[in-house]
């Protein structure tokens, strides 16, 4: 039991608060890829959605200037936007429910981590793994229905979807702040899931929706994080002019979700609830 | 297991306070909790010295839990202070968390985690960085090595109680909380929970432990806080709490003695029918005993069917209350 003393032994140094936070994402990962109703929602059902929509509407051109580019490279990135809500919004928010209605983070309360590392490592995973579950998406677009994509725009959705997977991982967070129950915190996190889903011009065009909906489309963090993620996509395209997305400035759409992540960490902040 | 706890103990650092087994190791004083309008805990005060297995025993809702989590600092108290360690829990929280193990009444297994990764990953939370080996190490002490790659959820009742105690000292703590640590549980696992307390204790550790069983009190525990509504209206070893009822001993059979000739032996102190059975109180069941083996054969009866009750700790509370635990 040598070996066990002498690591019990360095406590408090920095070094130590990063190998435990490392043990906690390598934690996080685990429990996640084991958990097969997450790996359903957030990786077999938009592609099973990227499937159906594809074999309805996979080779219609826009019909405009961008002969080349299909359907499928406008249903994709919103598909991509779709998996990180399942994954954020409904999967952390219930999760954390879950996390405290079994007493956990009572238990995490009584040692020495601060809970925010807790959370943190749960963001720090679901950001990291959510840009291999859209490279995963984008392949199978790719390979299935000859998807095409702007190859230096593919890097810059990159640090987008990141944000969208932190942006609607603190959303989870805030649901699961206000509300108690997990049963309820999931009808909650579907309900607000829903309309964001529809009028998220995330496959349905923002043309297809009432005039008065094109103006409340705007203001959803599902739209402003699928016009970040598909714009440098396929950058050839004018998704604008073609009412694909509504307009709203690239930095425009960066600030817009910054408001919704401090207004979900106040949140979450203000009104956490250890059990 | 040991070494590695008296390692741990010059680690902490020249404000810690190495305690003697019999020292103070955790002093509460005067405590008061409320939540909203209920007050949950009335100025309560007791210490728990080194080495010992203390109980806070009493019903459900007396206040157990509560003083618990005060104790392990999760609860800001009204008034009063806890000391751990000779560390103020509010002002040094880190510090004493630290030192303690705990396990509380739900298990709070994270889902998808092989038992093994479990233990590791509580542990890293203290900064105690375990091999695997390490961990199936401390795994087979609770008999669960072999389900050292079994998701928690596979785990039976008693291996999850077994398991919630291996979360309780991954950190290799100097004191153990355990709040209720056999609630629910069969007989036979109650004692090996039992067995693994003694353990624990045998290696130098203070356990602190509630429980609503007084019949666990009185078996496990050095010493007891009997608390109800709040507050403690006993402490004491429980040899000493019973002694102080100087409450007879209940013999009770159903053979048909002559009352009057029972109410005659020196040692009995009232004779009484109750269903059909004769109940005798003594304050000397021995003689008693050897004196209604005579009536009996005087009578051409065999003595079948004879039953000695010492008073015990749910004496205790009934004469200190005046009603049952439940």
């Amino acid at each position: 039991m040598e070996t066990f003393a002498q690591t019990s032994v360095q406590t408090r140094s920095g070094s130590a608060s990063l190998r435990r936070f490392w043990l906690l994402l390598q934690a996080d990962f685990l429990m996640y890829i084991r958990n097969r109703a997450a790996m359903f929602w957030v990786i077999l059902f938009p592609i099973g959605l990227m499937l159906v929509l594809g074999a309805i509407y996979g080779n219609q051109t826009d019909g405009a200037a961008s002969g080349s580019v299909t359907a499928i490279s406008f249903i994709t990135p919103g598909l991509i936007v779709l998996s990180l809500m399942s994954s954020g919004l409904i999967g952390n928010s219930s999760v954390m429910a879950q996390y405290r209605e079994r007493g956990i983070l009572r238990r995490v309360q009584t040692t020495p981590l601060p809970v925010q590392h807790l959370i943190l490592a749960r963001i720090g995973m679901q950001s990291t793994l959510s840009v291999g579950q859209a490279a995963l998406m984008i392949i199978v677009s790719i390979l299935v229905f000859n998807a095409r994509y702007e190859t230096g725009g593919l890097l810059e959705a990159i640090p987008a979807i990141i944000l969208g997977s932190i942006v609607f991982m603190a959303l989870g967070q805030a649901i699961a702040a206000l509300v108690r129950k997990v049963d309820t915190v999931q009808v909650v996190a579907q309900a607000i899931n829903f309309p964001l889903m529809f009028l998220g011009c995330l496959w349905i065009p923002v043309s297809a929706l009432p005039d008065w909906l094109q103006e409340v489309s705007k203001f959803l963090p599902s739209t402003l994080v699928a016009i970040l993620v598909r714009t440098p996509m396929i950058s050839s395209v004018d998704l604008v002019a073609l009412k694909i997305q509504p307009d709203v400035a690239l930095p425009i759409c960066v600030a817009g979700l910054f408001v919704y992540l401090i207004a979900a960490i106040v949140v979450s902040a203000r009104f956490f609830k250890w059990s | 297991m040991n070494q590695a706890a008296t390692l741990d103990r010059t680690a902490t650092g020249p404000t810690a306070t190495v305690s003697a087994a019999g020292d103070t190791i955790i002093d509460v004083q005067g405590l008061s909790v409320s939540y909203g309008a209920v007050k949950a805990v009335r100025g309560i005060s007791l210490q728990v010295r080194s080495g010992e297995i203390f109980g806070i025993v009493g019903p459900n809702g007396a206040g157990k839990t509560t003083t618990l989590s005060t104790i392990e600092g999760l609860i800001k108290p009204d008034s009063g202070t806890v000391t751990v360690m000779g560390f103020d829990v509010r002002q040094h929280t880190d510090d004493v968390q630290r030192k303690l193990g705990i396990s509380l009444q739900t298990t709070a297994f994270f889902d998808n985690l092989k038992c093994w990764e479990l233990v590791r990953l509580y542990a890293s939370m203290y900064e105690v960085f375990l091999t695997k080996t390490q961990v199936v190490e401390m795994l087979s002490r609770f008999e669960l090595a072999e389900k050292a790659n079994a998701l928690s959820s596979q785990l039976s009742g008693g291996q999850q109680q077994r398991m919630a105690l291996v979360l309780a000292i991954c950190n290799d703590p100097q004191i153990v909380i355990l709040d209720e640590p056999t609630t629910g549980l069969d007989p036979q696992v109650r004692r090996a929970v039992w067995d693994i307390v003694r353990e624990l204790r045998a290696e130098g550790r203070t356990v602190l432990l509630t429980t609503h069983y007084m019949e666990e009190a009185q078996e496990l525990c050095s010493r007891i806080a009997i608390i109800d509504r709040g507050e403690v209206i006993a402490l004491d070893t429980p040899g000493r709490l019973i002694n102080s009822l100087k409450a007879d001993n209940l013999i009770s059979t159903s053979v048909h003695f002559p009352e009057d000739e029972v109410q005659a032996i020196p040692s009995v102190t009232g004779v009484r029918w109750d269903g059909g059975r004769l109940l005798i109180t003594s304050r000397d069941p021995r003689d008693t005993v050897f004196a209604l083996q005579k009536l009996a054969v005087e009578h051409h009866q065999v003595l079948t069917d004879l039953t000695v009750k010492q008073p015990d700790l749910e004496d205790v509370f009934i004469a200190l209350t005046g009603r049952k635990v439940e």
